[in-house]
């Protein structure tokens, strides 16, 4: 039997609910006029269909039930949140435009890619160390703008007692004025930063892990 | 239903069209969703009575059916009517409610039996009609012999009088999938009746 091609029963059904072609009508009535078994079956059938559709309907719905829905559902109101009525809404747009929620997905995926490295990047800067300056210098220079200090790309705010980087203290500070008797004393027990006295602004370094903010002279 | 579309102001529910509801219920109206109640409850009632054969059991799923269609109405595309899209719904709860239960119709009576193959025409005389209704009680107390599969797709056809076509969208198969299901039902009803009146009359000449 091929695919398309019915059984005798699903033929004899199909025929009740008028669901044949006239051609398969014909064929089906003319085997009925000379097929006894063929007509018994078909009354069988038609006997199930009238009974069923003889049946009573069903009871109307209780009135308790409108209650009982309408008690529900105002519970079921209070329930549904915003975002839930927000995934409604978004739900059409999400089945007939599907680039948009990749897209949303890839640009959320690059932000945290960005704002991790930002913050690694951060984390191994704070481990470095900030500032040599002079003729041995190595590592990062830096100016003092009024409070400030810009070491490449950070910034150091003096608070009064120490600086700080964004708010963390990283070691307590002294202020060293070169063309001072206090800074000439300085500068003679440390002979390897005569260099210094050459700066033409001030500048923070890092000495015997003191951080110190050293002025030139007028 | 486009995004486009402006949001009505007072709006008379009860003559607007099913997806209009289902828009309105998006929207957040209270009175879309009244509406729906009020169309569609003899629906989700009757067919939660005749899959599950309890007046109690078919007001508790039809409850239960109800707060699903608040949750889902929303994603309602129009894609099918929402009379099929509601069948749909209720006949899976139905079917997950009481997938494992047995069917809770009462094993055919003696004289119901006897009645099974009497079926008469329902133009006749009153008196001839009651044997009809009690012939009809007959036919849906033995659907409960048939597989669920077979039962459903007869259910839809003769006793909620859905075009093949519908029933094809409800269940989610193929139209040539419905005439087997609904054929193969009908016949498995037709041995349980023919089995009944020849058990009857066997006992009947005892």
């Amino acid at each position: 039997m091929s695919k398309n091609e019915l059984t005798p029963t699903e033929r004899l059904s199909a025929y009740l609910d008028g669901e044949l072609s006239a051609a398969e009508i014909q064929a089906l009535e003319a085997e009925l006029e000379q097929d006894r078994r063929t007509r018994e079956r078909l009354e069988g059938l038609r006997r199930v269909v009238d009974g069923l559709r003889q049946a009573e309907p069903p009871p109307p719905p209780p009135p308790t039930l409108h209650h009982a829905v309408a008690r529900h559902i105002a519970i079921e109101r209070e329930r549904v949140s915003f975002l839930d009525r927000l995934e409604q809404s978004l739900s059409p747009l999400r089945r007939h435009n599907p680039i948009l929620p990749m897209f949303a997905v890839v640009i959320s995926l690059s932000l945290a890619v960005y704002f991790l490295s930002v913050l690694f990047a951060r984390a191994e800067q704070g481990e470095t160390s900030l500032v040599m300056v002079g003729a041995e210098s190595e590592g990062e220079g830096g100016h003092v703008v009024g409070d400030r200090i810009e070491i490449a790309s950070r910034a150091l705010y003096w608070t009064g007692r120490v600086w700080r980087e964004r708010g963390v203290v990283d070691e307590a500070s002294r202020e060293i004025a070169l063309g001072s008797p206090e800074g000439r004393a300085w500068l003679d027990e440390h002979p390897d930063l005569a260099a210094l006295v050459d700066l033409d602004a001030p500048a923070l370094i890092r000495l015997d892990d003191a951080l110190l903010l050293v002025r030139p002279p007028p | 239903m486009t995004s486009g579309e402006s949001r009505p102001e007072a709006v008379d529910w009860s003559e607007r069209a099913d997806w209009e509801l289902a828009q309105g219920h998006r929207w957040g109206e209270p009175a879309a969703f009244d509406e729906v109640y009020r169309r569609f409850a003899s629906l989700v009632h009757g067919l939660a009575y005749r899959l599950s054969g309890s007046p109690e059991r078919a007001e508790d799923l039809s409850q239960e059916v109800f707060i699903r269609i608040f949750r889902h109405l929303g994603r309602f595309d129009s894609r099918s009517s929402l009379k099929t899209w509601i069948y749909r719904v209720t006949l899976n709860h139905c079917r997950s409610k009481l997938g494992r239960r047995r069917w809770p119709t009462q094993p055919l009576a003696e004289d119901d039996a006897e009645r099974g193959v009497q079926l008469v025409d329902p133009r006749r005389g009153p008196e001839d009609r009651t044997l009809a209704g009690d012939a009809g009680r007959t036919v849906t107390q033995a659907l409960g012999e048939v597989k669920p599969p077979f039962r459903e797709a007869v259910v839809l056809r003769d006793l909620e009088g859905l075009s093949y076509e519908e029933i094809a969208q409800v269940l989610g198969v193929r139209i040539g999938t419905v005439r087997s299901r609904i054929a193969r039902g009908r016949d498995g009803l037709r041995k349980v009746l023919e089995r009944e009146a020849a058990r009857a009359a066997r006992e009947k000449t005892q």
